[in-house]
């Protein structure tokens, strides 16, 4: 059952973790791409934000009295050189506070031109006009107009990667261009501020102009050498603010984001795979919870089934002592829940079961009892037979006093055996039983039998069953007085002692041998030798025990040619306690 | 099987189970970054005045990055020592790296210690300059008899029909100086009128450059054209021909781009060069080597190309890209002190 419960509960948690599973990775996708979009347009911000500050030092410049004023003057005159050598400072204050700028330079229409450094000499082998970023100025007529990446070659003997600034500077008191202004940012500021992204591992952030020439890529070179090919096309010709590619790097997600005044297109490329969420390590988080669940899960559905489990043990082990016939037993089950119930009510059916069993032996008694009562009855026409035989011997020799006083005897007798169908009677009128009897014996041994009752009278009142006496003094003169050369003698005798009454019937017959003796004594729990001893004496014990438990009975004392004493043992309950 | 009540045998299954989590657990993450393959690369020569090798590094660099790979590079200062470079390839065998590029200073010195490396199992390929073996898995090169032809067809328009020449090469025996000087013999050879009057060596000292071109021209005035066969011949060539002022009377093609040669180029006393692609030549290199570590097939020769660049072709947008490598964009006056003084 454990196992069951095991594998439903395992089968319920990998399900429930496998779905969550894909929710949250799902999620962490959407939010991913959400996450690369926002960066690149933070990113797109930054490098405007740089743009603007580039056009605002632009204008700066382009609004130095100086400069025209440098213009106007004829060249090599005093006040020529002195603005220049004014210009030059002001320019080189500028650039040592800007490592981004590579090179400020003024060209006068005219072909002069004057650098940052007084140092930088002009490239004589290059020829200004047809350099884009002049023509590009030239042609926006006062516009800050920025190139795409080309080597800067104006200055002899340097050629710098740079994007280039030009602006036609216009002198606004004579209305006409004098000078092209042109500032070369370095790669140093656009390479901090897109290198230092993380769109992944792999992700990464480039820069393209409106003609589709790379600005910035952080692998410009591999890109330039051909051993890479960039999506510029796809990304020029998209309207969409983003896209995905899907070539032999895998799938990428194209954010992009463009520059109004720039021209350019800031383009974040992500990985959706890697982005954000690592599928490994989201995995190895789930699997580590699940495991720990798993193992909560397991140890759990042992412990209820051990709760479970237990008691039922234990009830089992109750029903096989039941089973073997021992019904004192009871379960100890001592819960209030659904076992516990089912431990009482089990209990509750073996007391049951114990009860019908009670109910059943002593029905079993009963049905005895009354075996008995029939027994008794069974006496009564062998006794009676005898007794008439005797009343005709006596009426065939006319002794009719004789018997009228056996037939009176008799007649009492059967009145008090009879005594209204009671089987308990008292103790007067079992004497009163015996006596009759005794008379009708009496008459008909005459000298060989002499009796003698002496029942003190205060026991009269008490209880006893009915027709005790009678058999143990027939008893005694069939087997103790008949057998007798001598006349013999019956005294019937009772005391009162602190745990009952005791009756005693003695003769003075032949006795018993110790050996008969002993077989009596062992016998009067059994069945046996009392059957040679006629059913009467064996009826008379058990009848006691029967009515008045095993500690009551008869009990013989007896050794050869000294007679016998029977003692009957009865507890003293007097009649109207009844 | 019982403890007190508590069954030993699905306590024991839990202890299994909670250490074997907790072992794949710390376990995966434990091994989960791979270390990367280590390779060697050894080059011509490590002299930061030689563009040309520092362009091939910046390749390298870009490509250990991109593919995942631990690079050592060594290399003698002065390409002419080949024992020395032989010596390198040695140490790097006893470090049993997964790969080994080499750039042969000589195409046959550099063959027993190239053999030896691929007893121990180490993958061999070559780039720029080959060795005179069949074991290499790959040769990333430029093609150099074609770019021999490429400068020889410029020196033949330069100089016309019947004229003298010399060759200025780099160091004898090194298969790039070899095959470029075929290249250049090759169209040479189809032209009767034409009489090329000997082939030296500077031992790619710009020095010895400079001497040869002066003694020879000296010598021979009536020399009418020299190809000279790398940077540093050219370089070397460059000066004499600016020291004796012979610019437009004696014509020079050259052969790489470093500054100085630039320069020449835009006060025309080159009059053209052959560019290679340095960068190319370390990035695919290292490719090539991560394709044959993940077990992919890959050809015996990869031709990295060459490109005549002239004073009036040198700013076109994708001759800038080749003339001025991005890849080692550090604007900083450095730039400047590149080539000799």
């Amino acid at each position: 059952m454990a196992f069951a419960y095991a594998v439903l509960m395992i089968t319920t948690l990998l399900v429930v973790f496998f779905i969550s599973f894909r929710v949250t990775e799902e999620a962490v996708q959407t939010n991913s791409r959400q996450y690369a979009k926002q960066l690149t347009g933070s990113i797109a911000y930054t490098v405007n934000t740089y743009i603007d500050s580039m056009e605002s030092l632009a204008s700066f410049l382009a609004s130095n009295e100086d400069v025209y004023d440098y213009f106007r003057e004829p060249s090599r005159s005093e006040r020529s050189r002195e603005l220049r050598k004014r210009i030059q400072d002001n320019l080189s204050t500028i650039i040592k506070n800007r490592k981004d700028v590579s090179l400020i330079a003024l060209i006068g229409l005219d072909g002069d031109i004057l650098f940052h450094d007084r140092s930088l000499q002009q490239n004589p082998f290059v020829p200004l006009q047809k350099q884009a970023w002049y023509q590009a100025a030239v042609d926006a007529g006062g516009r800050a107009v920025f190139s795409s990446s080309h080597v800067q070659n104006l200055v002899r003997h340097r050629y710098f990667w740079v994007v280039s600034l030009s602006k036609l500077l216009i002198d606004i008191h004579r209305g006409i261009p004098v000078a092209v202004l042109l500032i070369d940012l370095n790669y140093r500021l656009i390479e901090d501020l897109c290198t230092n992204v993380s769109l992944g591992k792999r992700g990464y952030v480039f820069i393209v102009d409106s003609a589709g020439n790379l600005v910035f890529h952080p692998r410009q070179q591999v890109v330039y050498s051909g051993l890479k090919r960039e999506h510029v096309e796809e990304v020029l010709s998209s309207n969409m603010s983003e896209f995905e590619v899907n070539d032999h790097e895998g799938l990428k997600l194209y954010s992009i984001v463009a520059l109004q005044k720039a021209g350019w297109k800031v383009i974040g490329v992500s990985y959706p795979e890697e982005l954000g969420v690592d599928r490994r390590s989201l995995g190895r988080v789930y699997t580590a919870w699940g495991i720990l669940f798993l193992s909560l899960t397991i140890l759990f559905s042992f412990i209820i089934s051990l709760q479970i489990a237990r008691p039922i043990k234990l009830l089992r082990n109750t029903i096989k002592v039941v089973e073997q016939g021992n019904f004192d037993i009871q379960a100890k089950i001592e819960r209030s829940d659904e076992i516990g119930e089912l431990g009482k009510d089990f209990n509750i059916m073996v007391q049951k079961i114990k009860e019908l069993l009670q109910l059943i032996i002593e029905e079993q008694q009963n049905k005895r009892k009354s075996e008995l009562k029939a027994l008794q009855a069974q006496i009564n026409p062998h006794f009676l037979y005898n007794t008439l035989d005797s009343v005709i011997w006596m009426a065939e020799d006319r002794q009719h006093q004789q018997v009228i006083e056996m037939a009176a005897a008799l007649a009492k007798l059967f009145r008090i055996s009879i005594s209204g169908g009671r089987e308990i009677i008292s103790i007067g009128e079992e004497v009163e039983h015996v006596r009759q009897y005794l008379i009708i014996q009496k008459m008909r041994y005459k000298d060989r039998l002499d009796y003698e009752i002496c029942v003190p009278e205060d026991l009269f009142p008490y209880r006893t069953v009915k027709i005790i006496l009678q058999p143990l003094v027939e008893n005694a003169i069939y087997h103790g007085i008949k057998n007798s050369p001598s006349p013999g003698k019956i005294i019937i005798d009772g005391s009162i002692c602190y745990n009952g009454i005791e009756l005693k019937v003695k003769d003075n017959g032949v006795g018993m041998s110790a050996e008969v003796l002993a077989r009596i004594m062992e016998d009067t729990q059994g069945e046996r030798a009392f059957v040679r001893r006629g059913v009467g004496v064996r009826n008379v014990d058990e009848r006691i025990k029967l009515y008045f438990g095993n500690n009551y009975g008869i009990q013989f004392f007896s050794s050869e040619g000294e007679g016998t004493e029977v003692r009957i043992r009865l507890p003293a309950i007097r009649e109207e306690e009844e | 099987m019982r403890l007190r009540g508590i069954p030993l045998v699905p306590l024991i299954l839990l202890g299994i189970l909670i250490f074997g989590s907790i072992v794949i657990f710390f376990g995966v993450r434990a091994i989960s970054p791979p270390e990367p393959p280590r390779v060697f690369v050894i080059v011509k020569t490590m002299n930061p005045a030689i563009a040309f090798w520092q362009v091939v590094l910046a390749g390298i660099r870009a490509a250990a990055k991109e593919f995942d790979l631990s690079v050592s590079v060594n290399g003698p200062f002065d390409e002419i020592n080949v024992d020395e470079q032989v010596s390198m390839v040695e140490e790097a065998i006893q470090q049993r790296p997964a790969a080994l590029v080499l750039g042969a200073t000589d195409y046959n010195t550099l063959v027993p210690a190239v053999e030896k490396a691929h007893q121990q199992g180490i993958k061999v390929i070559t780039f720029d300059s080959d060795v005179n073996s069949t074991l290499p898995l790959c040769f990333v090169a430029t093609d150099n008899v074609e770019a021999g032809r490429k400068a020889g067809t410029a020196m033949l328009e330069l100089v016309g029909a019947s004229s003298s020449l010399i060759i200025l090469g780099h160091v004898k025996g090194t298969s790039t100086a070899i095959d470029r000087e075929r290249g250049v013999r090759q169209v040479f050879d189809q032209r009767k009128s034409l009489a090329i009057k000997g082939t030296y060596f500077c031992d790619n000292f710009f020095e010895k450059a400079y001497q040869i071109t002066k003694e020879v021209i000296t010598a021979y005035p009536w020399i009418d054209g020299i190809v000279a066969l790398n940077e540093v011949s050219t370089v070397g060539a460059v000066k004499a021909i600016r020291d004796l002022k012979l610019k437009r009377k004696v014509y020079l093609v050259g052969f790489d781009q470093s500054i100085e040669e630039i320069k020449a180029i835009e006060d025309g006393i080159l009059d053209a060069t052959v560019v290679q692609k340095p960068f190319n030549m370390g990035y695919i290199a290292l490719q090539k080597v991560k394709e044959i570590l993940t077990g992919k097939k890959i050809e015996r020769f990869i031709d990295t190309g060459s490109v005549l660049i002239t004073r009036e072709t040198m700013y076109h947008p994708e001759n800038q890209k080749i003339l001025f490598p991005f890849a080692v964009h550090e604007p900083s006056e450095s730039r400047d002190n590149q080539g000799i003084k």
